[in-house]
């Protein structure tokens, strides 16, 4: 009996969901095309997109910023190197007469370059200012004049500095994506670390969200204790 | 104080959700390990100094027509791709072109490696105020006993920099490396820069290129 029950009243309930849409006839939809479905577009891939054209407007002027920088580098430099020539042309003419004057008009050590040994290339402090603003300057320069070093030691100060170099990504909080140079390397990198920023916060919000609804479900229980 | 069982799992799921919470921030932000605390080294080879036979190359693989090296004075070193060398004087700097990385090679004080070793850390305590030397260890470079120090530092534009140094007793003298990555910006970078300071090959004494 009670199966038969089971077996009528899920006719019943089939037949009462299918009344309307036999009622309906055929649907309109049916035999035409079916209208292509909007391309299916990558969120993530829209975010970086996003975040790329903002980086960009960011990076921008950071880039404006950097080139000024290089050049007022670079006219320091050459008139650093200017004035090393001039230092040279005077520490050569030292053997002269030129040079017994220059020695005997300026003090003694105030002018170590120009008190110089003739048979020097460069004055030991020309040398040092020059590397100074090697030091500053971008390495990736090919204009960039090809000293030779007689001492190691100044090989081993430029090959310490060399991290000088390099700028911080970070400005502000915000994380600037590298140049697409290393397109691999990069744009995997950043996106990854945007997703597990976005991952972290999340499970912050969430574990905040539990406690307090935690909270709230303790206090309720306690109140509905005390009144009963 | 009477200890429910409603407040016992409460507080069993709030320290689950921290624990889950720890372990997924260490593994995207600490987990990779080498990013902030540089100490992997997995690709220069554990140091036995008597393992110096093979000291340098009689020829360079820099020498003729290859331009994925730059050649200096009695040395040559790889340029990784993305990458770009540039030769000033006796120093070779690689540098790359996205600016987060760069690696110079230069002459360093003739005598013994500690001597080097401690020109090369002098240099970087005086350009570098918060250095943190993290290791030193003896390697070999192109089969040539060498120091390696590792450390981080923060330069003068206040990039947080990763960087390891190495100086190199070669056939023709004392050479120095240093190797400098941002930190956080590729992590790979720190396998780049290992991989590109042991590419260096050193070049025979003259005398022992002719026998």
């Amino acid at each position: 009996m009670k199966g038969f029950a089971w077996v009528l009243g899920s006719f019943l309930l089939l037949s009462l969901a299918s009344a309307p849409a036999l009622a309906a006839g055929p649907l309109d939809g049916i035999g035409k095309a079916i209208p292509k479905a909007p391309p299916i577009t990558n969120p993530v891939e829209e975010t970086t997109k996003k975040v790329k054209e903002v980086v960009d407007e960011v990076s921008k002027p950071v880039e404006e910023t950097t080139k000024k920088v290089k050049e007022v580098v670079d006219q320091v430099a050459k008139a650093t190197d200017e004035v090393a020539k001039a230092t040279e042309e005077v520490a050569k003419g030292g053997g002269g007469t030129a040079g017994n004057a220059t020695g005997a008009s300026q003090p003694s050590g105030s002018t170590p370059a120009a008190a110089a040994p003739s048979g020097s290339k460069v004055a030991p402090k020309a040398v040092g200012s020059r590397t100074g603003v090697a030091r500053a300057s971008n390495r990736r320069g090919k204009a960039r004049s090809r000293s030779t070093r007689e001492n190691p030691e100044q090989d081993v100060d430029e090959v310490a500095a060399a991290g000088n170099t390099i700028e911080p990504a970070r400005v502000k909080g915000t994380q600037i994506i590298a140049p697409a140079t290393d397109e691999d390397a990069a744009g995997g990198s950043d996106l990854s670390r945007t997703g597990a920023q976005i991952l972290g916060w999340l499970v912050v919000a969430s574990w905040l969200l539990g406690i307090g609804s935690a909270l709230v479900w303790r206090a309720r229980t306690r109140v509905g204790a005390i009144s009963s | 104080m009477i200890i429910s069982r409603q407040s016992l799992i409460l507080a069993a799921v709030i320290l689950g959700a921290l624990i889950l919470e720890a372990v997924i921030l260490w593994w995207f932000f600490g987990g990779s390990g080498s990013d902030d605390n540089p100490t992997s080294r997995d690709s220069l080879p554990e140091a036995r100094l008597e393992e110096t036979a093979g000291c340098g190359s009689i020829s360079l693989a820099g020498g003729e027509g290859n331009s994925s090296f730059v050649r200096g004075s009695h040395y040559a070193i790889e340029v990784p791709a993305a990458w770009e060398g540039d030769l000033d004087g006796s120093v070779v700097t690689l540098t790359k072109r996205n600016g987060r990385a760069t690696l110079s090679i230069g002459r360093a004080r003739p005598g013994e490696l500690s001597g080097a070793l401690d020109d090369l850390r002098d240099s970087l305590r005086r350009t570098y105020p918060r250095l943190e030397v993290t290791r030193v260890e003896p390697i070999l470079i192109d089969g040539c006993p060498a120091r390696w120090i590792l450390g981080r530092a923060a330069n003068r534009r206040g990039a947080r920099l990763s960087f390891e140094g190495v100086v190199v007793s070669a056939p023709t003298g004392n050479f120095v490396m240093a190797g400098f990555r941002e930190r956080g910006a590729e992590p790979q970078l720190d396998f780049e820069l290992s991989r590109t300071i042991r590419s260096v090959e050193f070049l025979v004494a003259d005398a022992r290129a002719r026998s």
